[in-house]
């Protein structure tokens, strides 16, 4: 286990140095521009008073006039870019056991001395720590670069971790997703799409949800309402969004491994 | 007891392919070779065998464990595997990979050196990305992969696809020698000539069902010969077939057809009937042999 464990963590050098770059560049624009607009001439304050509802629906719960530092700095978590870029790594990720079956490199992987769960519990585990690095990089990236810009109302200590654990349990819990589903595809464009998809509905909903009163009671079920980032950067455990992410986690795991015992390779 | 062993091993897919009632036995320090056509069912069966595949029915045991069990998964240890399309991870480099199986074995690869030898496979090359190899090279790739630990058994699917005649050559005499240390070998392939070099059983499957499991040296006295000659009193195409030939053809008296068996009988049957001359016997390929289990159905269709 061990060594698949290494082997695949050695794969993802590439990709970790490339998101070293981009995370780094994206939290420097969002710390300058953060302290460019949010001087004595309100800019930030007014955009966000103007467009209230709809800043509420990008950012999130915890969204609040008050916590302007919070409120802002949990667009950087919730920016579609930064999700799309985390997710896909995940996702990514999981559907190559897919990948691995249809092309046949699972052939040599699903012949070593290993229960087959015990294969993808590993490379889910290397997953695991490649999300693991991402997040703590973002929360180090946004950390630096408010301190370089000596922005003096930046979440404090507990802010910055509550914010990269849910932020850390949602994208893991998205990656065991896209395993489950990957177990149960035979294409990894399926479980791809079926994956994204999936997802994306979730996003949508939530978005509309958060703008649309009528639409506000399928909010809980989307997955997305538990990701409360201004909430945790504004001090605030988010220990239900926590539970309810590892508790999925665990679920989509489980099926996981449950589907890739019964399954031909 | 046999080192590989299938009763009544069935795999149905659910498009209705696979293969049914499979009964087979390797012992220990045999070349067990698995003849067929594509998509017969080899690569089915071996699936089975190395526990990729659930059987829809029958009973498997591999090194005397069922290969998907706790067991049978602990005996992977003493088993190589050479798959049909071997995918390899193109992003690393071939020395990379050999070592991650080995570790992942029992972290010894003490035949490594011997098959990379055989092989004409440098330490130059290992050092190369394996989206550098040419296919031919892959395929020794995965030849080493799966020799290197020195298993106990080991599956090759169509091991030598990809590789030029004279490496061809060298793979078998590096199988024959890994036999020769205590392996056992279990190949499909669809190559007769290479059957014939190299294994000592062979088992011939034909639209997922086994036609015939035999020892090689019996399928090879087993042969047709194309025989040509003249007899009088000119025979009737009855009297031929009582002599055991087939596929006859009479052209102005010269007699041409294929002959099964012992042409010692048949020369002995034909010299009752009349006068024999310009007799030539031309021994068949052992792909008519093969064939002979392809035919019936073919002519029934």
């Amino acid at each position: 286990m061990k060594k698949l464990y290494f082997f695949r963590l050695g794969e993802q050098k590439g990709t970790l140095i490339a998101f070293l770059v981009g995370l780094t560049v994206f939290s420097c624009i969002m710390a300058w521009s953060y302290e460019a607009f949010s001087d004595d001439s309100g800019f930030l304050t007014q955009m966000f008073s103007q467009f209230e509802d709809l800043m509420q629906a990008f950012v999130g719960v915890g969204f609040s006039l008050d916590e302007m530092a919070a409120s802002y700095f949990g667009m950087t978590w919730r920016h579609p870019l930064v999700l799309f870029l985390i997710m896909g790594f995940g996702i990514s990720r999981s559907v190559g056991i897919t990948r691995e079956i249809q092309s046949g490199t699972g052939d040599l992987l699903f012949t070593l001395p290993l229960k087959r769960y015990l294969v993808i519990f590993t490379e889910f585990m290397a997953t695991v720590t490649g999300l693991f690095l991402i997040n703590l990089l973002l929360v180090i990236a946004v950390i630096v670069w408010s301190l370089v810009f000596g922005i003096e109302d930046i979440p404090g200590f507990y802010g910055f971790l509550w914010a990269f654990l849910i932020s850390f349990y949602l994208h893991v819990m998205f990656a065991a997703l896209a395993l489950a589903i990957a177990c149960l595809s035979k294409t990894t464009s399926q479980a791809s799409a079926w994956t994204i998809s999936i997802i994306a509905i979730f996003y949508v909903t939530d978005f509309l949800a958060s703008l649309q009163p009528q639409l506000e009671f399928l909010q809980p079920f989307t997955l997305f309402y538990q990701y409360q980032v201004p909430e945790a950067l504004a001090g605030n455990a988010l220990w239900t969004g926590s539970l309810i992410y590892i508790g999925l986690t665990l679920t989509f795991l489980g099926t996981s491994f449950f589907l890739i015992q019964r399954r031909d390779l | 007891m046999g080192i590989v062993k299938a009763e009544k091993l069935t795999k149905v897919y659910p498009s209705g392919d696979g293969v049914w009632d499979i009964d087979l036995e390797v012992q220990e320090g045999q070349i067990f070779g698995f003849l067929g056509a594509n998509g017969a069912g080899k690569t089915t069966t071996i699936r089975v065998l190395l526990g990729l595949l659930h059987s829809t029915s029958g009973k498997v045991r591999v090194l005397g464990e069922d290969p998907l069990g706790k067991k049978g998964i602990e005996k992977r240890r003493e088993i190589g595997y050479l798959p049909g399309e071997l995918a390899l991870y193109e992003k690393h480099k071939g020395i990379d990979l050999l070592d991650f199986y080995a570790k992942s074995l029992d972290g010894k690869a003490p035949y490594r050196e011997e098959v990379m030898k055989a092989l004409s496979f440098s330490g130059k090359d290992l050092n190369k990305k394996i989206r550098e190899y040419s296919r031919g090279m892959k395929q020794k790739l995965g030849l080493i992969i799966a020799l290197q630990h020195k298993p106990q058994l080991v599956f090759m699917d169509e091991p030598t696809t990809g590789l030029d005649p004279l490496i061809q050559l060298e793979v078998y005499q590096l199988l024959k020698n890994y036999v020769g240390g205590g392996g056992t070998v279990f190949m499909s392939s669809h190559n007769l000539g290479e059957v014939e070099k190299v294994c000592n059983r062979v088992a011939i499957i034909r639209k997922g069902k086994l036609v015939a499991l035999e020892d090689v040296e019996e399928l090879v006295r087993r042969r047709v010969y194309s025989v040509q000659f003249s007899l009088s009193p000119e025979p009737t195409e009855k009297d031929l077939r009582e002599v055991g030939m087939r596929e006859i053809k009479i052209d102005h008296g010269v007699i041409n057809g294929k002959l099964a068996g012992d042409p010692d009988a048949f020369l002995r049957k034909l010299l009752d009937k009349g006068k024999v001359q310009d007799l030539s016997c031309t021994r068949g390929k052992l792909e008519d042999v093969f064939l002979e289990y392809y035919r019936p159905e073919e002519e029934a269709e």
